[in-house]
């Protein structure tokens, strides 16, 4: 074959090659979102709306409060397609839920209550599966429930407190199905990996602080007293005409720096080196002395409004934080006692630890399973938690 | 004045509307029987001509401004209000405020940022869980009770 000839055939060979992908592009679909909000949102449309019967059916089922029934299959059973798309959200990597933060306070959070009433829906689909002797696919709804409250995130303290709160519902759930996976160590070890993915992933206060910090102290000027009455009328809050009366120039540049210096000593605390207690008491002194100044300092009195009651919402994130940790420490256990068919006599070394004492847990041993406790109280509770696991 | 002679009055105005004939105010009969109303309406008249405020509807001025506009006014008002209280099924005009405002909020206000922070800081965890389940009442999501068939049927009506 001549020269020339080979060459046009490796011409045409180079012209095919490049020309394939194109070919078949014209017949692909649209490739699937990449955000994982517009797949929750779609799972949110696909839930039928129950009455509050039905929805109180769900959550006690979801919260271990209630057994398995054949009216409850039927009413999990009417949500599948929604379980599927939630659990396909939770498993993207990217999540923006198209919130508008140029309305600061006023800003719309509509996705927070379908979210709750999701999380419902697949830790019920969770419980199924589990009293059908399917625990792979029980905790990974558990898992997905965990990731979409990664997705909630912590764009705002309201966002954070939803976010933990399902964190904790997940968690709860898979201690309870850890005692039926029992000797399945191959699952067992699968779910301390995906745990350990998700560990230090937790939701917390310091982001949205500082969000709010932003839009609060836009809202305190002179050309956005409007927008200011709104956002307190819109809450239900009246101010009256005495306040209204007060807010002039001076009035809202003395708030300003207050507010300012005040969110300044809060974020301090919240970041600052030290326990659980240290932190939570320096937060609840400073928003204390804060309360009392506004009694009688004018300055402070829109921070004693729009101050987020930030000792109460760090005790919230710890609380999740413990669960978290004690549920990938109870998974540790339960691996020790698949492999050996016993349980650990003291606590393996290196377990995360418990977040209000900075300590290890407490284990101890007792005739059902074992216990895991903190060893710090927590301050808005006024109580020691404990994790009691059952062993089969 | 009682009830019964004022149906009297009335009666006797209407018998004489009925029958065709102009009703004519008897100013100084009236004059006679309520002096002290009379009175006031004349100082109220005299007030009025004084009083020049470019605000006053221009009709009034000029009624109140004519002489013994006073008196014809104070009839047309005893007339208006006999007519109107004892009319047929002794109506009473509404009292003022009583109609219902409209006072509720925005549903969508209750998934504000601000409102969510205020159900939190009122009730800690319950009071923001009882909101949100409040907006799911509210808000939804509803079910699409829609078929892909009844999509198309209604395209095609």
């Amino acid at each position: 074959m001549g020269a020339n000839v080979k060459r046009q055939m490796l011409l045409l060979v180079a012209t095919v090659w490049m020309l394939l992908p194109m070919a078949s592009s014209v017949h692909a679909f649209p490739p699937d979102p990449d955000n994982a909000a517009l797949v929750y949102y779609q799972a949110f449309l696909l839930c039928e709306q129950a009455d509050e019967e039905g929805r109180e059916a769900l959550s006690d089922f979801a919260r271990g409060q209630r057994e398995v029934s054949a009216e409850i299959r039927e009413h999990v059973a009417r949500y599948r397609a929604a379980v599927e798309y939630g659990s396909v959200a939770a498993g993207m990597q990217q999540c923006n839920w198209g919130l508008r933060y140029s309305q600061g306070f006023s800003m719309q959070l509509p996705h927070l209550a379908p979210v709750r009433f999701l999380h419902w829906v697949m830790l019920s689909d969770a419980r199924l599966h589990a009293a059908d002797g399917d625990y792979r696919t029980a905790l990974s709804r558990c898992l997905d429930v965990r990731r979409t409250a990664q997705h909630i995130g912590d764009d705002t303290l309201i966002s954070m407190l939803v976010a933990v709160a399902l964190d904790r519902s997940a968690n709860a759930r898979i201690r309870d199905f850890l005692p039926d996976v029992g000797a399945d160590v191959e699952t067992l070890e699968w779910l301390k990996n995906e745990m350990a993915d998700m560990s230090g992933k937790l939701p917390s206060a310091r982001r949205p602080v500082a969000y709010e910090r932003e839009i609060a102290m836009d809202i305190m000027r002179p050309e956005k007293l409007d927008s200011l009455v709104e956002v307190f009328e819109g809450s239900g809050t009246e101010l009256t005409d005495e306040q209204l009366a007060m807010a002039d120039e001076d009035f809202l540049r003395r708030n300003r720096e207050y507010y300012s210096k005040f969110l300044t000593s809060l974020q301090t605390a919240l970041g600052a080196p030290g326990s659980y207690e240290q932190r939570y008491r320096k937060l609840a002194e400073l928003t204390d002395k804060m309360t009392r100044a506004s009694a009688q300092d004018t300055a402070a009195t829109l921070t004693a409004m729009f101050a987020p009651g930030l000792a109460k919402v760090y005790s919230h994130q710890v609380r999740a934080e413990a669960n978290a940790n004690a549920t990938q420490a109870a998974v540790d256990i339960f691996i020790i006692r698949a492999k050996t068919g016993e349980l650990p006599e003291e606590l393996p070394a290196d377990l995360p630890k418990d977040p209000f004492s900075g300590r290890d847990f407490e284990y101890e041993r007792t005739d059902e399973g074992f216990v895991l406790r903190c060893r710090g109280k927590d301050l808005v509770k006024d109580e020691v938690h404990e994790f009691a696991l059952l062993v089969k | 004045m009682s009830q019964r002679k004022d149906e009297k009055w009335l009666d006797g105005e209407l018998r004489r509307a009925i029958d065709g004939a102009t009703p004519e105010f008897d100013a100084e009969a009236w004059k006679r029987k309520y002096p002290a109303e009379f009175q006031a309406v004349l100082a109220r008249a005299a007030k009025g001509s004084k009083d020049q405020s470019p605000n006053r509807p221009r009709i009034v001025r000029l009624v109140l401004g004519h002489p013994g506009a006073g008196v014809a006014v104070a009839a047309a008002i005893v007339i208006t209000a006999a007519v109107l209280f004892v009319g047929p099924g002794g109506h009473q005009p509404p009292e003022r405020g009583s109609e219902p405002r409209a006072t509720a909020p925005s549903p969508t206000k209750i998934v504000s940022m601000m409102s969510l922070r205020m159900a939190y800081r009122r009730g800690g965890e319950e009071g923001l869980n009882q909101q949100l389940d409040t907006a799911l009442n509210t808000l939804g999501p509803r079910p699409n009770g829609v078929s892909m068939r009844g999509l198309f049927d209604d395209l095609e009506s």
